[in-house]
Formats: structure tokens, sequence, C-alpha cells
């Protein structure tokens, strides 16, 4: 599958995941902002695709989209909370991403973790980025795919 | 008739996203109880009557295959109807899970009437 494609299929993931699960939407893609504070999580996937996704959110749209996903007001909610659900934005996303990759194939999800600092790209992977404008600020979506693939 | 639910996941927000989308459906609820693993959602079990479950797949301890496993080796608790909600959804992992017993499959993202549809069916609409 080219980059060019597997590009284009983070954008409706990212459509699915915000509109079903947080009640919210993705503005459209913008710049990434490398500069730009935030929160950072990362799913492993294995199967006939081997890989990663990860995200890059601002902490005002994660606090955002973690009250929506709770239904408690943004000044109710702890930072562990918001962690939390950043991990499970990650989870489905990869999930989604995944499953359009390969829509017959069978694979497996590790459990998302929460990054403290950024992920160093190592030789063997490639990935493929893109940054979209959400409420409160932006979400970078990554898929970092193994050498094989 | 009011349903009891276990809700069965080892993340915390999880669990309050499931319990907020069972109240968006307007499904009569009883009773709600949770569970991070298999293990604790068996004990959970033993101890209250449930009417439905729904599950995670990817749990530390006990996951959810093997709870469902142990669910149908029970003949107390074979019977109680389990959903699983889970973003793993390759059809090799649905079609084992569903040879295992399992009544419903949701892949993650999903929205409330997915749910709300999937527990009329298997409960039958005199429940809800």
């Amino acid at each position: 599958m080219s980059e060019r494609v597997l590009k284009h299929l983070l954008a409706p993931a990212l459509d699915d995941v915000l509109e079903m699960m947080f009640f919210s939407e993705a503005f459209g893609p913008c710049e990434l902002d490398p500069s730009a504070d935030g929160l950072e999580a990362n799913v492993a996937f294995a199967g006939e695709t081997s890989g990663s996704v990860g995200i890059r959110i601002s902490e005002a749209s994660a606090r955002c989209l973690a009250a929506s996903f709770l239904g408690e007001s943004e000044n109710a909610l702890t930072g562990p909370q918001i962690a939390q659900v950043v991990c499970e934005l990650t989870n489905m996303l990869c999930g989604c991403i995944v499953s359009k990759m390969t829509p017959h194939g069978c694979f497996n999800l590790d459990s998302p973790e929460l990054l403290c600092r950024q992920r160093e790209q190592s030789k063997d992977t490639s990935v493929i980025q893109q940054s979209f404008a959400i409420e409160h600020g932006t979400l970078t979506v990554s898929l970092w795919l193994s050498a094989s693939e | 008739m009011a349903l009891n639910i276990l809700i069965v996941d080892d993340s915390p927000v999880m669990r309050v996203f499931l319990r907020k989308v069972v109240q968006l459906t307007g499904l009569p609820v009883g009773e709600y109880c949770e569970a991070a693993d298999g293990e604790a959602a068996l004990n959970v079990l033993h101890e209250r009557w449930m009417d439905l479950v729904l599950t995670d797949i990817n749990m530390p301890h006990m996951n959810g295959e093997e709870f469902v496993r142990r669910l149908e080796r029970d003949e107390m608790l074979r019977d109680i109807p389990v959903i699983v909600v889970s973003t793993d959804s390759s059809r090799e992992r649905v079609d084992r899970l569903i040879k295992l017993g399992v009544r419903g499959y949701i892949s993650k993202p999903f929205l409330p009437e997915t749910l709300r549809d999937e527990v009329e069916k298997i409960l039958g609409v005199r429940h809800v």
C-alpha cells in the first residue's frame, strides 16, 4: 500500500472515532507544530502488517475530548483521567486504521502507552504523519510501519 | 424489566463511557456492576445476578477470550448473554469468539444505537 493511500486512511479513521465516541469532529488537515505542548500516546500492532499508531494532542484539546467522552465538565477532570482517555483514543484510532489497512486480516493490538518524550524514528520504520485541527488545538496522527511492509 | 449489566474493561474511563452509552440508549437498567478483568468479572457473577455482560478482550490477568471460555464451562453462568466491545474486529477473532459462545460483537468506534440494537436483538424486545 503506497504512502499516499495510507495517508488517506488517517482522516476517515479519525472522523469515525471522534464523531462516534467523542461526539466531536476534526476540522481538516493543518500544519504540524512540533513545538506545541501536548500529550503523546502510542499503540503497537502486529499481524499481516506490523507497526504502531501514535498521536500527539494539545492539552486543551485532550481535556475537551476527555470531558465529552466521560460526560463530565472539564474542570472536574483529573490528569490521570485525561491521560487514560488519550490512551483510549489512540487505541481506537489504531484499531480503526489497521482495520482499514487490512480489512480481512488478523492483528493484535498492544495496550496503549502514554509517552513521556518524543519518539525517535528507528531506521527500520517508515512513518506516515498528518496533523488535524480539532476543537481547542491540534491532533497529529502518526502511523509507523516496520521495514518489511 | 430492568436489566442488571456487568461492564468488564481494564480501562476505568472506558467503563464510565460504556455506562454513559447504555444510559443514552434508553435501556432500562437496574444495577450496573464493573470489573477490570475476567477473573474479577467471574467473582461478580458468582455473587450477583446479571442479565447481560459487556466485555473487552485485551485485559491483564484474564483476558476476554479466557473469560468467555470459563463462562461457557460454568453451568450456572453459561446462559448469561455476552457482548464483546473491542477495537479488535478481525474476522478470525470475531469468528473464534462467536464459536466460544459470545452472542454479539461490537467494534469500537460505535454509535449508541448499535449497542441498543445488539442488546434488543439478543434479549428480545419484551425486555426493552
